[in-house]
């Protein structure tokens, strides 16, 4: 085993291990916690053979191989920020929406405790 | 046929009662105070008119979503005409008869209180811009003077409103996708009495506003085209 390899392979069993505790103590909604065990799976894989890269770079046709797990990376955290606007998007449409319809609410109570004052009075 | 008057306020407390007794005085409509989270004695304010409704918003929403609570409480209890107003003492009442006599006479879904005597060079550019971009004919299109029927207040409650940040081009666009009518008439205004334009209050703001709505407004092109078909098919079916 070169120490690359090594290398590679304690940072993927780190990463796997931290994201296998993650989901293990519930720290993440189950379906990100799929999504996550998933990459990590791909990540110790990649860690643990890191010559792979090097095929799939062959195949195709990257003349700097190490850089397709770079890529691949970047890819994904693109694609994470991405879905991360939209959800915090919805949730604040949420979010706002609730506020807004506290404040109808709040109101309406208002009133009836008004009317049910009068009531009482009379 | 149940009436409403909307007004968006943030601290707006120097104007609000006088804004508030001059409606009262015309008799005609019910008036929703929407606090935007105020952190002046706006609240105090308007608690003075028992006959008045106040809505408080626990933070500050901004004057749009301030403006559509009021909306949603009105489509809650079957309004069928909400008159959007400010609470910066802009606005007069005497105009709400005739804006809704132009309604009444043009059937249109939306009537906009324009005023395009008002505001700067930099912002007549801007409204001529956005109104060549986005295709709507209404001059003033900033204008928080409007007049919505049961339709748009309809289409204004819904939740893709939310996702709106000013009350203009945005809201106008929305109507049209829809299939809505709008028209606009010339009235007379003041000039602020008191506080700063909420849109136009600095630089930064002018520049992400005119970012913005370019970018609303080139997004929804084909959109809106669509959309008209589709309602289009839909009345002709």
């Amino acid at each position: 085993m070169h120490n690359y390899q090594l290398f590679t392979a304690v940072i993927a069993i780190i990463f796997f291990a931290t994201a296998f505790l993650l989901v293990r103590r519930d720290t993440i909604l189950p379906g990100s916690a799929l999504r996550w065990t998933f990459l990590s799976i791909l990540i110790l894989i990649l860690g643990l053979f890191p010559q792979l890269s090097d095929y799939a770079a062959k195949l195709l046709g990257i003349g700097y191989p190490p850089i397709l797990p770079v890529l691949f990376a970047c890819m994904i955290l693109l694609l994470k920020a991405l879905l991360s606007d939209i959800r915090s998007t919805k949730d604040r449409v949420k979010l706002e929406r609730l506020v807004q319809k506290v404040s109808i609410l709040e109101q309406a109570i208002e009133k009836n405790q008004q009317a049910a004052e009068v009531k009482e009075k009379s | 046929m149940r009436q409403a008057v909307v007004i968006p306020a943030f601290n707006e407390e120097k104007t609000i009662s006088k804004v508030i007794s001059s409606l009262q005085r015309l008799n005609a409509f019910d008036i929703i105070v929407v606090d935007d989270g105020s952190t002046d004695k706006t609240r105090e304010e308007v608690k003075k008119f028992p006959k008045v409704t106040l809505l408080s918003l626990t933070v500050n929403l901004g004057a749009w979503k301030a403006m559509q609570t009021g909306i949603r409480y009105c489509h809650s209890l079957g309004y069928k005409r909400v008159i959007t107003f400010d609470a910066d003492g802009q606005h007069l009442p005497a105009t709400l008869t005739m804006l809704i006599e132009h309604q009444t006479k043009t059937n249109c879904d939306v009537v906009v209180g324009s005023c395009t005597q008002r505001g700067s060079l930099a912002r007549h550019i801007a409204w001529r811009f956005f109104r060549l971009l986005s295709g709507i004919k209404i001059f003033d299109i900033t204008s928080g003077l409007r007049v919505y029927n049961a339709e748009a207040i309809d289409v204004l409650s819904g939740k893709e409103a939310t996702l709106l940040e000013y009350q203009d081009v945005g809201v106008l666009l929305m109507l049209k996708n829809h299939g809505l009518t709008f028209t606009e008439l010339k009235v007379p205004m003041k000039p602020r009495e008191d506080g700063i334009s909420r849109i136009f209050h600095s630089w930064w703001a002018v520049a992400y506003y005119m970012a913005h709505t370019s970018l609303l407004c080139i997004s929804k092109i084909k959109k809106q085209h669509n959309l008209i078909l589709m309602n289009k098919q839909k009345y002709n079916a």
